[in-house]
Protein backbone atom coordinates (compact mmCIF):
# COMPACT_ATOMS: atom_id res chain seq x y z
CA UNK A 1 0.00 0.00 0.00
CA UNK A 2 2.81 2.03 0.42
CA UNK A 3 4.52 1.75 -2.34
CA UNK A 4 1.17 2.63 -3.98
CA UNK A 5 1.40 5.88 -2.46
CA UNK A 6 4.88 6.77 -2.90
CA UNK A 7 4.53 5.54 -6.75
CA UNK A 8 1.63 7.98 -6.95
CA UNK A 9 3.38 10.45 -5.32
CA UNK A 10 6.24 10.53 -7.89
CA UNK A 11 4.02 10.73 -10.66
CA UNK A 12 2.60 13.82 -9.56
CA UNK A 13 5.66 15.16 -8.21
CA UNK A 14 6.52 14.64 -12.24
CA UNK A 15 3.59 16.04 -13.56
CA UNK A 16 4.29 19.00 -11.97
CA UNK A 17 7.97 18.96 -13.29
CA UNK A 18 6.87 18.77 -16.80
CA UNK A 19 4.15 21.81 -16.81
CA UNK A 20 6.17 24.62 -19.17
CA UNK A 21 5.71 27.99 -18.30
CA UNK A 22 2.87 30.33 -20.38
CA UNK A 23 3.79 32.83 -22.27
CA UNK A 24 0.80 34.73 -22.95
CA UNK A 25 2.49 37.17 -25.82
CA UNK A 26 5.93 37.63 -27.35
CA UNK A 27 8.18 40.12 -27.15
CA UNK A 28 6.64 43.43 -27.83
CA UNK A 29 7.98 45.97 -29.94
CA UNK A 30 6.38 49.12 -28.26
CA UNK A 31 8.30 52.03 -26.69
CA UNK A 32 7.10 53.31 -23.69
CA UNK A 33 7.76 55.80 -21.63
CA UNK A 34 6.99 56.34 -17.84
CA UNK A 35 6.35 59.78 -16.50
CA UNK A 36 4.70 59.06 -13.13
CA UNK A 37 4.64 56.42 -10.77
CA UNK A 38 0.80 56.19 -8.55
CA UNK A 39 0.98 54.06 -5.15
CA UNK A 40 -2.43 53.19 -4.12
CA UNK A 41 -3.12 51.11 -0.96
CA UNK A 42 -6.38 49.94 -0.47
CA UNK A 43 -7.29 48.25 3.19
CA UNK A 44 -9.01 44.70 1.24
CA UNK A 45 -12.03 43.29 3.82
CA UNK A 46 -13.50 39.99 3.14
CA UNK A 47 -16.58 39.27 5.41
CA UNK A 48 -17.72 35.74 4.77
CA UNK A 49 -21.14 36.77 6.30
CA UNK A 50 -21.96 39.10 4.05
CA UNK A 51 -21.27 36.59 0.52
CA UNK A 52 -23.31 33.97 2.11
CA UNK A 53 -26.58 32.88 1.65
CA UNK A 54 -28.60 30.03 3.68
CA UNK A 55 -30.54 27.39 1.62
CA UNK A 56 -32.53 24.88 3.57
CA UNK A 57 -32.75 22.79 0.65
CA UNK A 58 -28.66 23.05 -0.04
CA UNK A 59 -26.45 21.38 2.88
CA UNK A 60 -23.72 23.26 1.12
CA UNK A 61 -25.04 26.62 2.56
CA UNK A 62 -25.40 25.39 6.14
CA UNK A 63 -22.13 26.78 7.67
CA UNK A 64 -21.54 27.70 11.54
CA UNK A 65 -19.40 30.23 11.75
CA UNK A 66 -18.28 32.95 9.83
CA UNK A 67 -14.84 33.89 7.94
CA UNK A 68 -13.08 37.75 7.77
CA UNK A 69 -10.08 38.55 6.14
CA UNK A 70 -8.06 41.75 6.35
CA UNK A 71 -5.49 42.19 3.75
CA UNK A 72 -3.70 45.70 3.24
CA UNK A 73 -2.88 45.83 -0.64
CA UNK A 74 -0.78 47.97 -2.99
CA UNK A 75 -0.55 49.17 -5.86
CA UNK A 76 1.34 50.67 -8.48
CA UNK A 77 0.48 52.35 -11.44
CA UNK A 78 2.52 53.83 -13.92
CA UNK A 79 1.49 56.64 -16.40
CA UNK A 80 2.77 57.61 -19.57
CA UNK A 81 3.33 57.67 -23.59
CA UNK A 82 3.74 55.03 -25.96
CA UNK A 83 7.06 56.98 -27.57
CA UNK A 84 5.32 55.87 -31.08
CA UNK A 85 2.13 57.37 -30.72
CA UNK A 86 4.14 60.86 -30.99
CA UNK A 87 3.91 62.40 -34.15
CA UNK A 88 5.96 64.75 -35.91
CA UNK A 89 2.44 66.94 -36.42
CA UNK A 90 2.81 67.24 -32.82
CA UNK A 91 6.00 69.04 -32.83
CA UNK A 92 6.34 72.55 -33.23
CA UNK A 93 10.16 74.28 -32.80
CA UNK A 94 9.85 77.83 -32.55
CA UNK A 95 13.68 79.09 -34.09
CA UNK A 96 13.68 82.45 -32.33
CA UNK A 97 13.03 81.56 -28.76
CA UNK A 98 14.01 77.90 -28.84
CA UNK A 99 11.04 76.70 -27.68
CA UNK A 100 9.78 72.82 -28.11
CA UNK A 101 5.99 72.64 -27.92
CA UNK A 102 4.83 69.26 -28.32
CA UNK A 103 1.42 68.35 -28.38
CA UNK A 104 0.63 65.24 -26.25
CA UNK A 105 -1.59 62.15 -26.75
CA UNK A 106 -4.08 61.45 -23.74
CA UNK A 107 -1.30 60.03 -21.28
CA UNK A 108 -2.02 55.79 -20.31
CA UNK A 109 -2.10 53.30 -18.06
CA UNK A 110 1.49 52.28 -19.40
CA UNK A 111 2.04 49.20 -16.42
CA UNK A 112 0.13 48.52 -12.68
CA UNK A 113 0.54 46.00 -10.70
CA UNK A 114 -0.22 44.74 -6.79
CA UNK A 115 1.75 43.35 -3.66
CA UNK A 116 0.18 42.11 -0.95
CA UNK A 117 1.43 43.29 2.56
CA UNK A 118 3.91 39.77 2.60
CA UNK A 119 4.41 40.28 6.76
CA UNK A 120 2.46 38.25 8.04
CA UNK A 121 1.98 40.44 11.24
CA UNK A 122 -0.26 43.13 8.94
CA UNK A 123 -2.85 40.46 7.73
CA UNK A 124 -5.59 39.78 10.36
CA UNK A 125 -7.85 36.54 9.90
CA UNK A 126 -10.51 35.40 11.74
CA UNK A 127 -12.88 32.17 11.66
CA UNK A 128 -15.58 31.49 14.08
CA UNK A 129 -17.69 28.69 14.49
CA UNK A 130 -17.00 25.26 12.69
CA UNK A 131 -15.26 27.54 9.78
CA UNK A 132 -11.56 26.71 8.56
CA UNK A 133 -9.12 28.72 9.08
CA UNK A 134 -8.54 31.71 6.51
CA UNK A 135 -5.24 30.74 4.04
CA UNK A 136 -3.12 31.68 1.33
CA UNK A 137 -5.73 31.02 -1.08
CA UNK A 138 -8.14 33.34 0.40
CA UNK A 139 -5.92 36.17 0.87
CA UNK A 140 -4.36 36.13 -2.49
CA UNK A 141 -7.97 36.14 -4.33
CA UNK A 142 -8.62 39.20 -1.65
CA UNK A 143 -5.84 40.59 -2.72
CA UNK A 144 -6.59 40.57 -6.97
CA UNK A 145 -10.18 41.56 -5.91
CA UNK A 146 -8.89 44.71 -4.69
CA UNK A 147 -6.55 45.30 -7.61
CA UNK A 148 -9.09 44.82 -9.89
CA UNK A 149 -11.29 47.44 -8.25
CA UNK A 150 -8.94 49.42 -7.71
CA UNK A 151 -8.22 49.45 -11.73
CA UNK A 152 -12.12 49.27 -12.67
CA UNK A 153 -12.77 52.16 -10.59
CA UNK A 154 -10.10 54.77 -11.81
CA UNK A 155 -10.44 56.87 -9.29
CA UNK A 156 -7.00 58.49 -9.30
CA UNK A 157 -6.38 59.27 -12.87
CA UNK A 158 -8.45 62.62 -11.83
CA UNK A 159 -5.68 63.67 -9.27
CA UNK A 160 -2.91 61.92 -11.25
CA UNK A 161 -3.63 63.87 -14.56
CA UNK A 162 -2.37 67.20 -13.34
CA UNK A 163 1.38 65.30 -12.01
CA UNK A 164 1.52 63.33 -15.44
CA UNK A 165 1.39 67.12 -17.40
CA UNK A 166 3.80 68.15 -14.93
CA UNK A 167 6.33 65.54 -15.50
CA UNK A 168 5.90 65.14 -18.91
CA UNK A 169 7.46 68.78 -18.97
CA UNK A 170 10.16 67.60 -16.81
CA UNK A 171 10.94 64.32 -19.09
CA UNK A 172 11.19 66.10 -22.23
CA UNK A 173 12.47 69.13 -21.17
CA UNK A 174 15.90 67.45 -19.88
CA UNK A 175 15.90 66.03 -23.67
CA UNK A 176 15.32 69.39 -25.24
CA UNK A 177 17.88 70.92 -23.11
CA UNK A 178 20.35 68.51 -23.83
CA UNK A 179 20.26 68.98 -27.47
CA UNK A 180 20.38 72.75 -27.26
CA UNK A 181 16.93 74.10 -26.98
CA UNK A 182 15.78 76.31 -24.30
CA UNK A 183 12.89 74.76 -23.17
CA UNK A 184 9.70 72.84 -23.79
CA UNK A 185 6.44 73.82 -24.07
CA UNK A 186 3.47 71.33 -23.36
CA UNK A 187 -0.16 72.10 -25.22
CA UNK B 1 -33.26 -2.21 32.18
CA UNK B 2 -34.98 -1.76 28.72
CA UNK B 3 -35.80 1.73 29.20
CA UNK B 4 -31.77 2.52 30.26
CA UNK B 5 -30.53 1.02 26.81
CA UNK B 6 -33.08 2.83 25.00
CA UNK B 7 -31.78 6.28 26.25
CA UNK B 8 -27.89 4.60 25.62
CA UNK B 9 -29.06 3.87 21.71
CA UNK B 10 -30.22 7.64 21.03
CA UNK B 11 -27.12 9.14 22.67
CA UNK B 12 -24.95 7.46 20.83
CA UNK B 13 -26.91 7.77 17.85
CA UNK B 14 -27.26 11.79 18.42
CA UNK B 15 -23.30 11.37 18.74
CA UNK B 16 -23.40 9.92 15.71
CA UNK B 17 -25.50 12.66 14.03
CA UNK B 18 -23.33 15.27 15.79
CA UNK B 19 -20.03 14.10 14.62
CA UNK B 20 -21.25 13.76 10.77
CA UNK B 21 -22.65 16.98 11.05
CA UNK B 22 -19.70 18.62 12.56
CA UNK B 23 -17.41 16.77 9.72
CA UNK B 24 -19.97 17.80 6.33
CA UNK B 25 -19.69 21.33 7.75
CA UNK B 26 -16.72 21.56 7.91
CA UNK B 27 -15.74 20.19 4.43
CA UNK B 28 -18.52 22.65 2.94
CA UNK B 29 -16.65 25.91 4.05
CA UNK B 30 -15.49 26.71 0.71
CA UNK B 31 -16.63 30.38 0.12
CA UNK B 32 -18.33 30.43 -3.35
CA UNK B 33 -16.95 33.67 -5.25
CA UNK B 34 -15.23 37.11 -3.19
CA UNK B 35 -16.86 40.14 -2.95
CA UNK B 36 -14.65 42.81 -0.88
CA UNK B 37 -16.52 45.36 1.70
CA UNK B 38 -16.64 49.11 0.65
CA UNK B 39 -13.26 50.77 1.11
CA UNK B 40 -11.10 54.13 -0.30
CA UNK B 41 -8.24 54.02 -2.23
CA UNK B 42 -5.60 55.70 -0.87
CA UNK B 43 -3.20 57.52 -2.70
CA UNK B 44 -0.15 56.95 -1.25
CA UNK B 45 2.45 59.00 -3.13
CA UNK B 46 2.53 60.19 -6.58
CA UNK B 47 6.64 59.97 -8.12
CA UNK B 48 7.63 61.31 -10.86
CA UNK B 49 9.47 59.12 -13.01
CA UNK B 50 11.54 58.88 -16.13
CA UNK B 51 12.18 55.89 -17.46
CA UNK B 52 11.74 54.22 -21.18
CA UNK B 53 10.61 50.32 -21.57
CA UNK B 54 11.47 48.42 -24.24
CA UNK B 55 10.44 44.86 -25.48
CA UNK B 56 7.59 43.75 -22.60
CA UNK B 57 6.30 40.00 -22.78
CA UNK B 58 3.31 38.50 -20.28
CA UNK B 59 4.71 35.50 -18.29
CA UNK B 60 3.01 33.06 -16.12
CA UNK B 61 5.23 30.92 -13.92
CA UNK B 62 4.62 28.63 -10.80
CA UNK B 63 6.61 26.50 -8.04
CA UNK B 64 5.10 23.53 -5.81
CA UNK B 65 5.75 22.79 -2.22
CA UNK B 66 5.16 19.42 -0.81
CA UNK B 67 5.16 18.33 3.01
CA UNK B 68 4.33 15.35 5.03
CA UNK B 69 2.28 15.60 8.10
CA UNK B 70 2.72 12.99 10.65
CA UNK B 71 -0.99 12.00 12.74
CA UNK B 72 0.06 11.11 15.90
CA UNK B 73 3.48 10.71 15.20
CA UNK B 74 3.40 7.89 13.15
CA UNK B 75 0.58 8.52 10.13
CA UNK B 76 2.04 10.07 7.15
CA UNK B 77 -0.55 12.49 5.33
CA UNK B 78 1.07 14.24 2.03
CA UNK B 79 0.39 17.94 1.47
CA UNK B 80 1.25 20.07 -1.42
CA UNK B 81 0.41 23.33 -2.80
CA UNK B 82 1.40 25.44 -5.74
CA UNK B 83 2.58 29.05 -6.18
CA UNK B 84 1.42 31.07 -9.52
CA UNK B 85 2.36 34.39 -11.01
CA UNK B 86 1.77 36.05 -13.88
CA UNK B 87 4.28 39.36 -14.50
CA UNK B 88 4.38 41.46 -17.22
CA UNK B 89 8.06 41.46 -17.66
CA UNK B 90 10.43 44.09 -19.77
CA UNK B 91 13.37 46.16 -19.40
CA UNK B 92 13.91 49.78 -18.23
CA UNK B 93 16.20 52.40 -19.86
CA UNK B 94 16.06 55.26 -17.17
CA UNK B 95 15.89 58.59 -19.54
CA UNK B 96 18.25 60.93 -17.16
CA UNK B 97 21.34 58.54 -17.46
CA UNK B 98 20.81 58.81 -21.48
CA UNK B 99 23.58 60.93 -22.91
CA UNK B 100 23.60 63.12 -25.68
CA UNK B 101 26.66 64.87 -27.61
CA UNK B 102 26.64 67.36 -30.75
CA UNK B 103 28.39 65.87 -33.19
CA UNK B 104 26.93 68.95 -35.41
CA UNK B 105 24.14 71.11 -36.91
CA UNK B 106 22.44 68.03 -37.65
CA UNK B 107 23.57 64.69 -36.01
CA UNK B 108 23.54 63.65 -32.72
CA UNK B 109 25.52 60.90 -30.66
CA UNK B 110 23.24 59.21 -28.03
CA UNK B 111 24.60 56.77 -25.21
CA UNK B 112 22.21 54.34 -24.08
CA UNK B 113 23.15 53.15 -20.61
CA UNK B 114 22.23 49.33 -19.88
CA UNK B 115 19.01 48.32 -19.98
CA UNK B 116 17.70 47.08 -16.44
CA UNK B 117 15.19 44.00 -16.15
CA UNK B 118 11.60 45.02 -14.52
CA UNK B 119 9.07 42.75 -13.74
CA UNK B 120 5.74 43.48 -12.48
CA UNK B 121 2.69 41.31 -11.05
CA UNK B 122 0.01 40.86 -12.54
CA UNK B 123 -1.68 38.17 -11.21
CA UNK B 124 -0.66 35.76 -8.33
CA UNK B 125 -2.41 32.61 -7.04
CA UNK B 126 -2.37 29.76 -4.04
CA UNK B 127 -3.79 26.40 -4.38
CA UNK B 128 -3.24 24.07 -1.89
CA UNK B 129 -5.10 20.74 -0.40
CA UNK B 130 -5.55 22.10 2.74
CA UNK B 131 -5.99 25.51 3.56
CA UNK B 132 -5.33 25.59 7.07
CA UNK B 133 -2.52 23.11 7.33
CA UNK B 134 -0.11 25.50 5.08
CA UNK B 135 -1.35 28.71 6.84
CA UNK B 136 -0.35 27.25 9.98
CA UNK B 137 3.03 25.66 8.71
CA UNK B 138 4.33 28.31 6.33
CA UNK B 139 2.96 31.78 7.33
CA UNK B 140 4.06 33.72 4.21
CA UNK B 141 4.18 32.83 0.46
CA UNK B 142 7.46 35.14 0.50
CA UNK B 143 9.59 32.46 -0.50
CA UNK B 144 7.88 31.00 -3.46
CA UNK B 145 7.04 33.92 -4.86
CA UNK B 146 10.60 34.94 -5.07
CA UNK B 147 11.36 31.45 -6.36
CA UNK B 148 8.63 32.31 -8.99
CA UNK B 149 10.20 35.95 -10.10
CA UNK B 150 13.71 33.72 -9.68
CA UNK B 151 12.04 31.62 -12.62
CA UNK B 152 10.81 34.00 -14.70
CA UNK B 153 13.59 36.10 -14.66
CA UNK B 154 15.91 33.53 -16.24
CA UNK B 155 13.73 32.98 -18.59
CA UNK B 156 13.16 36.49 -20.10
CA UNK B 157 16.31 37.81 -18.96
CA UNK B 158 18.85 36.40 -21.69
CA UNK B 159 21.74 38.02 -23.71
CA UNK B 160 19.38 37.55 -26.78
CA UNK B 161 16.48 39.95 -25.17
CA UNK B 162 18.83 42.21 -23.74
CA UNK B 163 20.27 43.01 -27.27
CA UNK B 164 16.53 42.85 -28.24
CA UNK B 165 15.72 45.70 -25.92
CA UNK B 166 18.83 47.91 -27.13
CA UNK B 167 17.76 47.82 -30.60
CA UNK B 168 14.13 48.95 -29.69
CA UNK B 169 15.47 51.68 -27.19
CA UNK B 170 17.73 52.54 -30.20
CA UNK B 171 14.28 52.78 -32.46
CA UNK B 172 12.69 54.75 -30.05
CA UNK B 173 15.03 57.19 -29.46
CA UNK B 174 15.72 57.69 -33.33
CA UNK B 175 11.87 58.17 -33.35
CA UNK B 176 11.52 60.96 -30.46
CA UNK B 177 15.16 62.55 -32.07
CA UNK B 178 14.52 62.48 -35.69
CA UNK B 179 11.53 64.48 -34.87
CA UNK B 180 12.80 67.01 -33.18
CA UNK B 181 14.82 67.59 -36.57
CA UNK B 182 17.89 65.59 -36.07
CA UNK B 183 19.77 62.55 -37.18
CA UNK B 184 21.13 60.17 -34.49
CA UNK B 185 24.10 57.98 -33.72
CA UNK B 186 24.86 55.51 -31.19
CA UNK B 187 28.02 55.19 -29.50
CA UNK B 188 27.21 51.22 -29.41
CA UNK B 189 25.09 50.32 -32.52
CA UNK B 190 23.70 46.65 -31.97
CA UNK B 191 22.51 44.86 -35.65
CA UNK B 192 18.58 44.71 -36.09
CA UNK B 193 17.61 41.20 -34.33
CA UNK B 194 16.00 38.25 -36.05
CA UNK B 195 12.31 38.58 -36.81
CA UNK B 196 11.78 35.93 -34.42
CA UNK B 197 10.54 36.38 -30.72
CA UNK B 198 12.24 33.27 -29.25
CA UNK B 199 12.86 33.15 -25.64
Amino acid sequence: MLCIFAFSCNNNRDDFQERKSILFSAIQQEADIVTTEVTIRKIAIFNSEKNEKISLRDPATWKIGSRKCIVPVDVTIKYGYDVRDIKIESIRIDDSSKIVHIKLPKAKVIDSSYSPDDNPDNIICISTGLRSAVGHEIIESVSKKAYDEIMKKKEFTEIAEKDVRNNVKMVFGSIAKSLGYKDIEIE
Amino acid sequence: MQHKKSIFIIIVLLLIISVWTIIILRQKNNDDGISLEETADAIVKIMPRSDLYVATSVIEEFTNLRQTEYHLGLIPEEHSCVQTLQQKVSYKISMTDIKYSIIDRHTIMVHIPESQYSASTINSSFISDDEEYWYNNMPSTKNMKHKVETKIKKLFDTAENRKKSKLYAQEAITHIINQLGYQVMFEDDVLPSPQTDNF
